[in-house]
């Protein structure tokens, strides 16, 4: 990839790794740390994108991966967590502030299911790959999640239009 | 209730300054050109370590220390195998095991190892499980056994240097979710050690889980 290449996909993508990275590891150094890597892979690679949509999907994936990977390593799994969505990703605005927060609280797969579902505007079956999950898990992860936040939100209920799933990357 | 339409916006209010994305551009070009990762998966890795001890509390995870060494040398002996030398002199073998992964595809299971796919439906179905073997010239062995079926599956991952098994590790299709320690739970080893600097009495075998060029993230083999 040259590098004026890999300058336009790292501005038109990088606020998209920062929020898949930040979704994931809930802190705003650690999604920092990711998103450099990811930029790394995305500049030794040697793929040819076919489209722009191609190189997103690589992107999401590859940011999923670099953010399981921090996940997983021993000093993470051993350390708390130190939270602080807040500190900046918390809107001002009460409403967007109380969603994040619910958004926030659940597991790390919901979180990244629900991003990439709402804020990506992925299919189920984009999702279940950049998460290399079953789409009919990701189904189940998305009504897990909408559920939860329902509940912890606090209300009566969502309506209509969330009570299915977006299927049409199944079919 | 939940808004898609407000979480929409306040994803929106998530960005990276233009001024730390420049940095970030800048730096990524800089390391490209000098470094080349020796690894592309690296994700465990058994080592030897001479004259090197884990000062650590073993069931203590909180007493965890963090000792770091500079990687001075790295020469690859196959393609699971490199020989690392650190600047205190300690020499380290570090075995990669590649990215392995089953997929469901219309019911057929496909185990993908390294970007490579094998259709191992029939073999479940006849016998529950699949086996990938392959040895290096070298004597370094990557074994990935499969059992299941497409839907749920269980992996177990091991590498064996010269006829001992050197590190393991399981995963399955539940598994796919994104909580930390899912893969690593089952590790042959629980105890960890960030290296990056001499200073601390080692003098045990460890396994090296990451390394990202300078620093080498290791484990202690029980």
């Amino acid at each position: 990839m040259t590098d004026e290449t890999f300058r336009q996909a790292a501005q038109a993508y990088g606020d998209t790794i920062y929020r898949v990275a930040y979704h994931a590891v809930k802190n705003q150094a650690d999604a920092e740390d990711i998103m450099q890597t990811v930029l790394l892979r995305l500049l030794e690679c040697d793929k040819e994108f076919e489209s722009e949509e191609h190189l997103k999907h690589w992107l999401l994936r590859v940011s999923v991966n670099e953010s399981r990977k921090l996940l997983r390593s021993f000093w993470r799994r051993t350390s708390v967590p130190l939270e602080e969505w807040h500190d900046q990703a918390a809107p001002e605005d009460g409403q967007r502030a109380e969603l994040m927060r619910a958004v926030m609280g659940l597991e790390t797969k919901y979180r990244l299911t629900v991003y990439l579902y709402y804020y990506e505007g992925c299919s189920v079956a984009e999702v279940a790959a950049a998460l290399r999950a079953n789409p009919s898990t990701v189904q189940t992860w998305l009504l897990r999640a909408r559920a939860r936040l329902r509940k912890e939100l606090s209300d009566d209920g969502e309506g209509e239009g969330s009570h299915y799933v977006r299927s049409a990357g199944l079919s | 209730m939940f808004d898609p339409q407000v979480y929409r916006e306040a994803c929106g209010k998530m960005t990276v300054p233009q001024d730390k994305l420049e940095e970030m551009i800048v730096m990524t070009q800089a390391k490209e050109k000098k470094v080349r990762r020796p690894f592309r998966a690296a994700l465990i890795a058994a080592a030897a370590v001479a004259m090197m001890v884990v000062g650590v509390g073993a069931a203590n995870p909180e007493a965890v220390q963090e000792l770091f060494v500079q990687i001075a040398t790295v020469v690859r002996v196959d393609e699971y195998r490199q020989e690392m030398v650190t600047s205190e002199g300690e020499s380290i073998t570090v075995l990669s095991i590649p990215e392995v992964n089953v997929e469901n595809r219309d019911g057929q299971a496909i185990l993908i190892v390294d970007e490579e796919e094998r259709d191992i439906t029939q073999a479940l179905a006849e016998q529950g499980t699949y086996v990938y073997e392959k040895t290096t010239p070298q004597d370094t062995k990557l074994c990935v056994e499969v059992t299941g079926s497409a839907e749920q599956w269980e992996i177990t991952v091991s590498m064996e240097e010269e006829g001992k098994q050197v590190g393991s590790f399981t995963t399955s299709s539940e598994e796919n979710a994104l909580a930390p320690g899912q893969v690593q739970d089952n590790y042959s080893v629980n105890e960890g050690v960030e290296i990056s600097k001499a200073g601390e009495e080692l003098n045990k075998e460890i396994c090296v889980s990451e390394y990202d060029g300078e620093t080498a993230t290791v484990i202690p083999v029980k």
